[in-house]
C-alpha cells in the first residue's frame, strides 16, 4: 500500500475545472481528501480558521490556485498567504494553474517564492500523479 | 633830478629859446621847403592810421591787429615830431619836442619788438596764390568726400528699400520723416503722402495705428527700445501678423531726435506655428486612441487567455471523461456539464461580439439626445425590477440638458448603470439612484450616477472595476460585462469613465464624454 496525501486544496471558481479536477484526483488514488474554495478570499477565511481554532490538522499538503477569480483572485490570495505563512505549522506547496498562456502571468507567477511552479490548464491525471510522487518522494 | 623836474615844470616855457628863423640864417626859399616838407610829411603821417583803420573795418579777420596799433601809434607821433619841426620856426618848444620825439622813440622801439617777434607768424601767413591753391586742392578733395557720401546714401537706401521689412524714420513730434519701399506692399496710399504727417493724419481709422502711436510716444519719452507683436489687417494683404521694433536715436543730451522704426511679417511663422500646434493635438487625439486601441487588445489577449480557452479546456476533458466511461448515470452527468460548458462559451463569444461591435463602430452614427427621455426609457425597461426593489430614482439635467452621441451607447450605458445600482442595492436601505449632469467652461460634458448601495472596497478593486468578467459580489446573477462593455462603449468615443465609493455607503459613477475632443 503506497503512501497517501492527507489533504489537496483547489482554489477556483470553474466548478465544471473543480468537477474535472475532483475526477482526476480520484483517478490518481493519491489523495485522502479534496477541498474546494470558490475564491481566494474563501481560502483565507479557511486559512485564517484553522490559527483562530489552532488547528493546523486540517492543512492541506497543496494548493492549486485558479488567477483569474471573483472577490480576490490568486493574485491576492497569494499576498495574503505571504503574511499568513509564518504562523502556519505547515509548509503548502503551492501550484498555480490557469488556462492563461499569457507570459506576463507565467512571469509573474515564476516572480513569487511561494509558487512552486506554474500549469496550464487542462490538468491531466497523469500530471497529478508526477505531482504527488514528487511531493512524497 | 632837480633839473628833470623843472624840464617837466617848464615843458611849454620857450622864453630860453629862439624861433629857428632868427637862429643861425635861414633864407625864405629854404626856411619854407624845410616848414612845408614837414607839414605835408606830418599831414600824410596822420592820414596814413585814418587809411589803416578804414582798412582794419573793412576787412574783417585781419590778423595782428595789435602790430597795427603799434603801428598807426608810431605813424602818428612821427607825424607830431614833423608838425613840431615845423612850428619850431616861429614857437621854439624844444622841450615838448625832447618830450614828443622820446614818446616816439619808445614807441618805435616798442613796434620794432613786436614786429621782430610777430615776424615768423608773419611769415607764416599764406600768399592770396597759396591759400588759392589751397582752396582748390580742398574743393577737390570735397569733391571727392561728398560721391563718396552721395554712394553710401544710395546705398544705405537701396539697403533700407529692399529690405522686405517695412522701415520708418519717425521725428519726436510723431511724423514721418522717411519710409521705405517695402512699405508699398501693404499701404495703398502712396509713399510721399507720410512724410510730414502723423500716423492719425494719415490712417485715422487703421486698428494697428493707436497702439503704434503709443508705443512710439513711449519710446520718445523713455529713450527705450521697445518690441511687439500685433495681430491687424492691412490693405494689399489682409489678416496679418507683425512684429514691431521701435529705435529711438538720441542726441548728446540723450533727448530722442527721431525713432526707427522696423515692421516684419511675421504671418508665415504664425501661420506654421498653429499648423504644428493643430498638428500636435491631432497627434495627440490620435496617440489617446492608440492607447484605447491598445488597451482593447490588451483586454482581448486576457479574454482569449482566460475565458475563451479555460471553457474550451473543460469541454475536451468533459468530452474525454464521456468517452473512456461506461456508467450511463456518469455519461448523463457529464452531458449535462458539456451542456452548461457550451452555455458559457457561447454566452462569453457573445460578449466578446459585442465588444468587438463596439470596437469596429467608432464611426457610429451621432444624433442628439435629451438625457431625460434615455433614462425615462431605461426606467420603463427596469420598471419591474424598480418595482420589487421600490428604488427611489432622481434626475437633474438642468446644467446640461442634451448631448450629441450614439444612441445606442448611451441607452447600453445608462441600463447599465441604472440595473447594476438596483442589483448592487443594501439589503438594510432602500436603493436611492441620482443622475446629474453637468457641463464645464470647456464643453466638457459629464453624468453621475450616484446610489446607497453595497459599493465597491476600490483599495482592493480599483483597478479591476470595468475589466470583463470581475464581480466583486457573490451574487450569482453578476458575470461581470456590463460595467467592462460601458467602458468600452465610453472610450471609443474619446471618453472616460470613473468610480468613487466607500463600501456599504454606495458608489457614484462618473462619465466624461468627450475628454478627447477638448484635447
Amino acid at each position: 500500500m503506497s503512501k497517501k496525501l492527507d489533504s489537496v486544496c483547489i482554489i477556483d471558481d470553474d466548478f465544471i475545472y473543480q468537477f474535472l479536477a475532483k475526477e482526476e484526483i480520484a483517478y490518481t488514488n493519491m489523495v485522502e481528501s479534496v477541498i474546494f474554495f470558490n475564491n481566494g478570499d474563501k481560502a483565507v477565511q479557511f486559512l485564517t480558521s484553522t490559527l483562530d481554532n489552532n488547528d493546523q490538522t486540517v492543512l492541506p499538503d497543496i494548493i492549486f490556485l485558479d488567477i483569474n477569480m471573483p472577490v480576490m483572485d490568486g493574485w491576492e490570495f497569494l499576498e495574503a498567504y505571504a503574511i499568513l505563512k509564518p504562523q502556519l505549522g505547515k509548509n503548502i506547496t503551492i501550484y498555480v494553474v490557469s488556462s492563461s498562456t499569457d507570459v506576463r502571468d507565467f512571469d509573474r507567477a515564476k516572480a513569487i517564492s511561494e509558487v512552486s511552479d506554474y500549469i496550464i490548464k487542462p490538468v491531466s491525471g497523469n500530471q497529478l500523479k508526477n505531482i504527488f510522487n514528487n511531493l512524497l518522494a | 633830478m632837480k633839473s628833470f623836474f623843472e624840464y617837466f615844470k617848464e615843458l611849454f616855457q620857450t622864453s630860453d629859446f629862439m624861433p629857428r628863423w632868427i637862429c643861425g640864417h635861414w633864407t625864405e626859399a629854404h626856411g619854407w621847403l624845410y616848414i612845408l616838407s614837414n607839414i605835408v610829411i606830418g599831414l600824410s603821417y596822420f592820414a596814413i592810421p585814418v587809411m589803416l583803420f578804414v582798412f582794419i573795418k573793412k576787412k574783417k579777420n585781419i590778423p595782428f591787429k595789435g602790430v597795427f596799433f603799434l603801428f598807426s601809434l608810431f605813424i602818428i607821433f612821427c607825424g607830431v615830431t614833423h608838425i613840431l619841426d615845423a612850428t619850431i620856426f616861429w614857437i621854439p618848444f624844444y622841450r615838448l619836442n625832447a618830450l614828443v620825439l622820446f614818446i616816439t622813440a619808445v614807441i618805435s622801439a616798442v613796434t620794432v619788438f613786436t614786429l621782430y617777434k610777430k615776424l615768423p607768424l608773419a611769415l607764416n601767413l599764406k600768399s592770396p596764390e597759396q591759400l588759392q591753391e589751397i582752396i582748390d586742392s580742398q574743393t577737390a578733395s570735397l569733391v571727392l568726400v561728398n560721391q563718396l557720401l552721395t554712394d553710401s546714401e544710395e546705398q544705405f537706401k537701396a539697403l533700407v528699400n529692399n529690405n522686405p521689412d517695412v522701415i520708418t524714420l519717425m521725428d519726436a513730434n510723431l511724423r514721418y520723416k522717411f519710409v521705405n519701399d517695402s512699405l508699398s506692399k501693404i499701404s495703398e496710399k502712396s509713399l510721399s503722402s507720410y512724410i510730414g504727417k502723423t500716423p492719425f493724419e494719415v490712417l485715422p481709422d487703421h486698428p494697428h495705428t493707436e497702439a503704434f502711436t503709443n508705443n512710439l510716444k513711449y519710446v520718445i519719452e523713455s529713450g527705450t527700445k521697445v518690441h511687439y507683436e500685433v495681430d491687424t489687417t492691412v490693405d494689399k494683404m489682409g489678416q496679418v501678423y507683425f512684429s514691431v521694433d521701435m529705435i529711438p536715436l538720441t542726441n548728446k543730451w540723450n533727448h530722442v531726435n527721431d525713432v526707427i522704426t522696423i515692421t516684419k511679417d511675421i504671418t508665415p511663422i504664425r501661420q506654421n506655428e498653429k499648423k504644428l500646434y493643430d498638428t500636435i493635438t491631432k497627434l495627440e487625439k490620435f496617440s489617446m486612441r492608440l492607447e484605447y486601441k491598445r488597451n482593447t487588445l490588451q483586454d482581448f489577449t486576457y479574454i482569449v487567455s482566460h475565458n475563451l480557452r479555460s471553457p474550451t479546456g473543460n469541454l475536451l476533458s468533459l468530452i474525454d471523461h464521456y468517452k473512456r466511461t461506461d456508467s450511463a448515470e456518469k455519461k448523463e452527468l457529464l452531458l449535462s456539464k458539456i451542456f452548461d460548458v457550451s452555455h458559457q462559451l457561447g454566452n462569453t463569444v457573445h460578449d466578446l461580439g459585442e465588444v468587438l461591435n463596439i470596437t469596429n463602430n467608432s464611426n457610429l452614427n451621432t444624433e442628439t439626445l435629451s438625457f431625460k427621455t434615455i433614462v425615462d426609457n431605461q426606467v420603463q425597461n427596469l420598471a419591474a425590477q424598480i418595482m420589487e426593489s421600490g428604488a427611489v430614482i432622481s434626475c437633474d439635467f438642468s446644467a446640461c440638458e442634451t448631448i450629441t452621441y450614439p444612441k445606442v451607447y448611451l441607452e447600453s450605458i445608462l441600463l447599465n448603470l441604472l440595473s447594476n445600482a438596483i442589483k448592487y442595492a443594501s439589503e438594510k436601505r432602500k436603493p436611492v439612484i441620482h443622475f446629474e449632469s453637468s457641463i464645464s467652461a470647456k464643453g466638457l460634458i459629464s453624468l453621475t450616477c450616484t446610489d446607497n448601495g453595497l459599493g465597491i472596497d476600490l483599495i482592493k478593486y480599483g483597478k479591476k472595476i470595468f475589466s470583463l468578467h470581475k464581480t466583486f459580489h457573490n451574487n450569482p446573477d453578476a458575470r461581470g460585462v456590463g460595467l467592462f462593455i460601458t467602458r468600452n462603449q465610453i472610450n471609443s468615443m474619446g471618453g472616460s469613465i470613473t468610480v468613487e465609493s466607500e463600501p456599504d455607503k454606495g458608489a457614484t459613477f462618473i462619465i466624461h464624454f468627450n475628454e478627447i475632443e477638448l484635447l
